[in-house]
């Protein structure tokens, strides 16, 4: 019995990452997750991208205990778009939704709200958080523009810089996503 | 050293006994360590610069400071109107950035010099200590870090000595990048309240147990990052009808605490 509670409280404890391949997904909910995420990762069978070799195919999942027999509960969606049908099985159900990008992709204006568009399109009240990586890297990325272009999308979305190893950066992800519940 | 004095060519002289120089280029040092002697070398090579820079005018493609009368701290000064959404190159307690208002981002040389600016965003700026660039002009050093989060961390630094923001009623064109802000906690949560527009960001702080001086330092750094709308905040958008809540609220307080928030 106690276990069919935890599942139903789960459907509204979930929290789900998206993002394209090697933005640092899996990575963000291992940083946070109480132990690392059950992964499903194969390697690549397009060329490496960094020192990146293998991918997440299916999805990740981890959990992080909050108190007693609850814990919220980590999904990450594998970032191809051939696994695209993966995205709202996952999505269902969650109170919000972090979106993760390569602040070094040179198209990260557009990536960004190629992947903002797909979770509003599957419910335009989702809370959502953009976290974009590697901005260390990329000396020319320009936050003002994504920004400029999130709005012309009529998202407004918080969007942060962050690293997806750092416990207490991606925490601050989760964090703004609270307190946009609150 | 005494053809260098006569000549006023930049000079650091490392010598027990004191040696007294009149120019802003030339100074002694008796001790100190690596570090201590390597800022020294650097003010001289920087006010070395700005003498020759002075000598031959119209050689740079930047804006000249404009003078400003009396004692600003760094970070105030970045408030102004003449600095504030620019992107300039600025000399903050000897330390030299690049801020990149129109990428949202700051740059240094050294993750060394970064910090010790943002530390030194308290103190008395410089004068001509900023130099406004032309848009997107490549940064000094290969450390860059979101601007929102160097100002937010700076200016809670210095908050004690920061002067009362002025008005009641602000917003946010935009949430601040307070991702990898050290500080993370206040900036976020006053951050959320400007963005929903609803009441006092000074009473809410003082119920959620804020400090007012901790309010008045996020409303300096959202200014100086060109974030903040001053005056009567824009009607909020209408709360949309009906939704449902999508955390129990009980269970919202336990996911709140366990990331550091309470509510």
């Amino acid at each position: 019995m106690t276990n069919h509670i935890s599942v139903v409280d789960a459907l509204s404890t979930k929290l789900v990452f998206v993002g394209p391949m090697g933005a640092g997904k899996t990575t963000a909910i291992a940083s946070i997750a109480d132990s690392p995420p059950v992964s499903t990762e194969m390697p690549m069978c397009e060329p490496p991208v960094g020192d990146k070799t293998s991918t997440t195919v299916a999805m990740d999942f981890a959990t992080v205990r909050i108190e007693d027999d609850h814990s919220v509960f980590l999904y990450g969606c594998p970032g191809q778009d051939h696994f695209e049908f993966m995205r709202p099985i996952l999505l269902q159900g969650a109170f919000g939704a972090i979106v993760v990008l390569n602040g070094a992709d040179p198209d990260i204006v557009g990536q960004s709200t190629y992947w903002a568009r797909i979770v509003t399109d599957f419910d335009a009240s989702l809370p959502m958080v953009i976290g974009i990586t590697r901005t260390d890297e990329a000396h020319q990325f320009d936050l003002i523009t994504v920004r400029r272009a999130m709005r012309a999308h009529g998202i407004s979305a918080p969007v942060f810089t962050f690293d997806a190893r750092n416990r207490q950066q991606t925490a601050q992800l989760v964090r703004a996503l609270l307190l946009m519940l609150d | 050293m005494e053809l260098a004095q006569k000549r006023g060519i930049g000079l650091l002289a490392y010598a027990s006994q004191a040696i007294h120089f009149d120019k802003a280029s030339q100074c002694h040092v008796a001790e100190g360590t690596a570090v201590f002697l390597v800022s020294a070398l650097r003010c001289v090579i920087d006010a070395a610069r700005k003498h020759d820079s002075a000598a031959s005018p119209g050689t740079a493609a930047a804006s000249p400071a404009p003078a400003r009368h009396g004692n600003f701290s760094a970070l105030m000064e970045l408030t102004h109107d003449a600095w504030r959404g620019r992107d300039i190159d600025a000399d903050i307690a000897g330390r030299r950035i690049s801020i990149r208002a129109s990428r949202g981002r700051v740059m240094a040389g050294t993750l060394s010099d970064m910090l010790a600016a943002r530390d030194a965003l308290g103190k008395c700026a410089e004068p001509h200590g900023f130099t406004a660039v032309p848009e997107r002009r490549p940064g000094i050093g290969e450390i860059s870090w979101s601007l929102d989060a160097f100002l937010v961390d700076g200016a809670l630094r210095c908050r004690q000595s920061l002067p009362t923001f002025a008005g009641s009623a602000y917003s946010l064109r935009d949430w601040p990048d307070l991702g990898s802000a050290g500080e993370t906690l206040t900036p976020l949560r006053i951050a959320s309240w400007l963005q929903q527009r609803s009441g006092s960001v000074q009473e809410r702080a003082k119920k959620a147990g804020i400090g007012a001086d901790e309010v008045n330092a996020c409303l300096w750094a959202f200014h100086a990052s060109n974030l903040l709308v001053i005056g009567e905040p824009p009607a909020a958008p209408a709360p949309p009808a009906a939704l449902p809540a999508r955390v129990a609220t009980p269970l919202l307080s336990k996911l709140a605490a366990r990331f550091g928030l309470a509510w």
